[in-house]
Parts: C-alpha cells; structure tokens; sequence
C-alpha cells in the first residue's frame, strides 16, 4: 500500500506540482513511493534523534518530510558546527542517496523529551557563546506554517523559491514547510548566488522568493532587469529606507519579515500600504502579540518553542510565555511595531548573528600590539553593501599592514567575523569615562583616519 | 578597445579574479574547466557579483539578464567563451 502518513502534513495539493532543486524535480503524487523508499533506511529500531546536515536539495526536504510524518525527532545543523550529542542517528545524502549512521559523539541517557514525539530542534541563530538548540513540538511548527500561509496567501497554486539554507528557521519555517502544507510547487537552492538565482527566477518563475538584505543589495548592486514578477520576502536586519523604496520601484513587492529561531515568523510588513513597508511597519502574525518594553521587542507567540536544551538534550533555558528578542522596537500604533536595531551590539551577516565585541576580542587576541579595537558597520554607498570597519588603536611596535592583518584573520577567524577594512590609528576618540566614543567614531572615522 | 584573442580573454579573466576581486585566490588555484562557484573555486555570491561589476567594466560589456547562469558563468572556458563573441559581435557592429 502507499505511503500515506505524509497526508497529515500535506492535506490539499494538486499530484501534479512539484518539489524541484536545480537537478531534477519530484511531482507530489510521486511523493508516496519516494517516502516508501526513505522508509526503508530507517528500519533499525526506535531512533532518539536524527541529526541533519543541512543541504537545500530535493531529498533533503523528502527526508524532513519523511520524518515529519513518522513524528522521528530531528536536528537540523546548519554551518560548521558539532552534531549534538542527543543525535543517535545522523543522515547524509550525497548524490541523492541516503545514509543513516551512528553519531559516534551520542550520549545514552533518560530525557524528557520522548523517541517518536515529533521534536524539531534548530540550533539558534546567535554566534556567540556556546550553542544554543531549540526545541519545537511539531504542532507548534506547523501552526507557524499555517501563520505564514495565511499571511501571504500561499496555496497549491503558488511557486515558491528557497534560496535561503533549511538549516534556519527561515528556510525551513517561512518556505519549505509551508509550501509543503499549502501543497504548493517549492524549487530548493543549494548555496545560493546570484548566478543560481537569476536562473531559478527566470526557469521556475516563482510567485514567492525568499532572500535576505545582503541579496536584495547585491541584485541592486548587479542592476539588471528580471523579467520574471515575483513577491520578494527579506528577513534579516533592516533595510534602509532609500534601498528599500529602490528595490521596489525596479523589482516590484518586497515583504520585510521579521521573526527568530525560538518564535518562527513574529511580524511582516504589509503588501498593501508601500509607505508603511519602507518604514519597516511590521504587524504582527495572526495569534501573536507583540508589546514594547523598556525599547525591547517582547513577543507572546501561539506558536513558538518550547524551551532551549543543552548539548544533551535536557532542557537549559524554561521559557516564559512572553520571549524577549534582544531586538529593539518601537510602538507604530494598530498593534504594529517597528524594528530599530539590536539591544547586545551583534550585528547581522547573511543570516549569522555576530557580536561585534566578541570580534574585538578575537583581533586583540590574535595581534599583540592592538592597545584597543572598535568595530562597527558601516554603509558604503558605492557598493551598497554594508562591510565591517576595525579601526585599532595600536602600539609604538606594531608594525603590521592592513594587508597582512587581514590575510592572517581571513586564517584564523571565523568568514563572518573578518572586518572588511582595517584602519590604524594612534589614539581612538573616548568618551568621559575612558572608553572609546563608538558612535562618533562610526559617524566621522574617515576623517579620523585621514588625520 | 583593440581586438582580443580568446586566450588572451581569459588571461584577462584570470587576472581579474586574482588581482581585483580580494578572494584569495591564487594563479595556480584553477583550471579552464572547474566552476568558479561551489566546489570549483569557491567564490562566494559578493565575489561573483563583484566579478560581473568587474568584467562588464573591464571589458565594456553589459551582460543580460538571461545571460547570468551556469552557461556563461560555470567556467573560465565558457565565460571567456561568452565575452570574446560580445566583443567580436561588438566589432561587426563597428565594422
């Protein structure tokens, strides 16, 4: 008989939509025996926890959506990082086949989180610190599913592009898994650039495209006309205003999305009021509340996670009912709000959360003779990008170029973290009480390195 | 601009992708035939999006929309390919 268990994730879909990456594609109503086939990797007794590379590909999603529909809990580990040790089983696809192994790292003990309970688990977008996993029911994914299929209106009419990595909330809880749910036609990215985007666009023609800000500069940046119409949704840091109203007027719709690892989608800017989208208004989903308390972005969410676990899986963090999102706002009225920043000084870089002071450490860390460091980002309107600015106050003895600075970081830190300029100075602006004025110094560095 | 040889296109390509686009690649890094993104070169969405800028100004080109994909871009050969028949269709245009 054949696979049916995936009809309570995929209730209405016409056979004839598609998953697709750029290899190949699946129609839905061949999706039964594609699952029959993952099943039989996964005859070897009760499983604790799948751990999950993450890939953008086609049988990656059949597997999320195998898994799903066996209620088998399951990490998905994005990046370079370790697989937790509460993964007993880990599953690598490579050319299309799959592979269930053991996690040589597992840990073996009594959890209160159940085998076969349906458990998602992310690991949270912050960089910084030890890493932080996430813990979903699969009912509260699914309602946020819903939450954004009401949203945008997504049905098994709508094509819907996923150019961002599944690994994250976004990909995974914004695209793919509601396209599954409204049975819509999904076509996957692997590690997305500009070249594979222009081609999915124009070959996939899709209704909805997922991107983040660094993208939509980046399509501004190559200035090229896409004759195919698409709703673009950014989430990510905020976009400025002027970069926001210029997308629009060549690119057509673009939907700020704002939301996090632990909560989903939060809020979205309205495809109706375009003065209110380049403002960044966001409203809030349907069942969430969002309140503004002492500048911060305090949110009540119908469909949120349960609380953090530790690298064990046991619980690390309860969770009140009302999560604070380290995120500033600002109240826009109607029950609307507006993002302005983030309250812990960590900035966003295509998608990871980097705390600007940690890098300041890392660099004094790594060059002897930097008495102090200040990073910050700053705008560069010739190229539309925002890049990351070091200036050091340094030492008699530091004798280092920019040049060399910059190919040892590229070495030893993290790609996200490595300042795009470096600038050397023998004395920082400061504040009254000694430390280094960081907002003059954001504002009027070029001068300060001038003179 | 004077009239180009294909080999000499993609010199000029392989200067600019090691000179000019700060990606860390070295001469000695690639072959005609590997892609310049994913596990051919590596060259992550700015550096690509910097080597279009690049190329289009270098080589007076515009490249179109249609034009942006694997076809033109999955390689040294099929980009120097690409450009050197921009440039030769630009002379016939002169001519």
């Amino acid at each position: 008989m054949a696979y049916q268990k995936h009809r309570d994730i995929i209730s209405n879909f016409s056979p004839s939509n598609i998953v697709c990456d750029e290899h190949g594609s699946i129609q839905y109503a061949d999706i039964p025996e594609i699952l029959s086939g993952i099943a039989a990797h996964f005859q070897q007794g009760k499983i604790f926890c799948v751990g999950l590379p993450v890939q953008n590909n086609l049988m990656q999603a059949m597997v999320i959506l195998y898994l799903l529909s066996e209620k088998i809990n399951f990490f998905l580990l994005s990046g370079n990082s370790a697989m937790p040790p509460f993964c007993d089983k880990i599953v690598t696809i490579t050319g299309g086949e799959i592979e269930l192994s053991d996690n040589p790292d597992y840990v073996a003990k009594d959890r209160m989180i159940k085998a076969g309970s349906g458990a998602i688990f992310f690991s949270s977008s912050g960089t910084t610190g030890p890493v932080k996993y996430v813990y979903f029911k699969q009912e509260k994914l699914i309602q946020n599913a819903k939450n954004v299929i009401n949203r945008f209106g997504f049905d098994n009419n709508s094509r819907i592009l996923v150019p961002v990595p599944l690994g994250h909330a976004y990909g995974m809880g914004v695209g793919l898994l509601p396209g599954l749910v409204a049975g819509a036609n999904i076509c996957l990215i692997e590690k997305n650039n500009i070249v594979k985007l222009f081609a999915m666009l124009g070959g996939f023609r899709p209704g909805f495209t997922l991107i983040n800000p660094t993208v939509c500069k980046m399509i501004l940046l190559l200035d090229k006309s896409i004759s195919s119409k698409t709703v673009y949704i950014t989430a990510g840091e905020k976009i400025e205003e002027h970069i926001h109203q210029e997308f629009e007027s060549k690119y057509g719709l673009l939907i700020n999305l704002f939301g996090c690892s632990e909560l989903g989608a939060i809020g979205t800017s309205s495809a109706d009021d375009a003065q209110s989208r380049i403002e960044g208004i966001l409203t809030p989903m349907d069942g969430v509340e969002v309140i503004i308390s002492n500048d911060e972005i305090v949110c009540k969410h119908n469909a949120g996670f349960e609380h953090y676990v530790d690298k064990y899986g046991d619980i690390d963090n309860a969770q009140n009912v009302f999560y604070r999102t380290r995120d500033r706002g600002a109240d826009a009225g109607n029950g609307n709000f507006k993002v302005m920043g983030r309250i812990d000084n960590c900035v966003n870089r295509a998608g990871f959360l980097i705390s600007l002071e940690e890098i300041e450490s890392s660099l004094k860390e790594l060059f002897a003779g930097l008495k102090q460091v200040v990073v910050f980002e700053a705008s560069m309107q010739e190229s539309l990008l925002t890049r990351l600015v070091a200036v050091c106050e340094i030492a008699d003895r530091f004798e280092m170029d920019k040049t060399e600075v910059s190919r040892i970081c590229k070495e030893k830190m993290k790609r996200y973290y490595v300042p795009d300029e470096f600038h050397f100075v023998q004395d920082l602006p400061r504040l009254g009480n000694g430390k280094p004025d960081r907002f003059f110094l954001k504002n009027n560095y070029k001068t300060i390195i001038k003179n | 601009m004077a009239a180009l040889s294909p080999e000499s296109v993609k010199l000029r390509i392989k200067e600019i992708i090691v000179n000019d686009l700060d990606a860390n690649i070295n001469s000695t890094d690639f072959s005609d035939e590997i892609s310049l993104y994913d596990d051919g070169l590596g060259l992550d969405s700015i550096s690509i999006i910097n080597l279009i800028v690049l190329l289009e100004k270098k080589f007076e080109i515009s490249f179109e929309e249609s034009e942006i994909s694997s076809r033109f871009f999955g390689s040294i050969n099929n980009l120097a390919e690409a450009i050197y028949s921009k440039l030769n269709a630009r002379m016939e245009s002169v001519n």
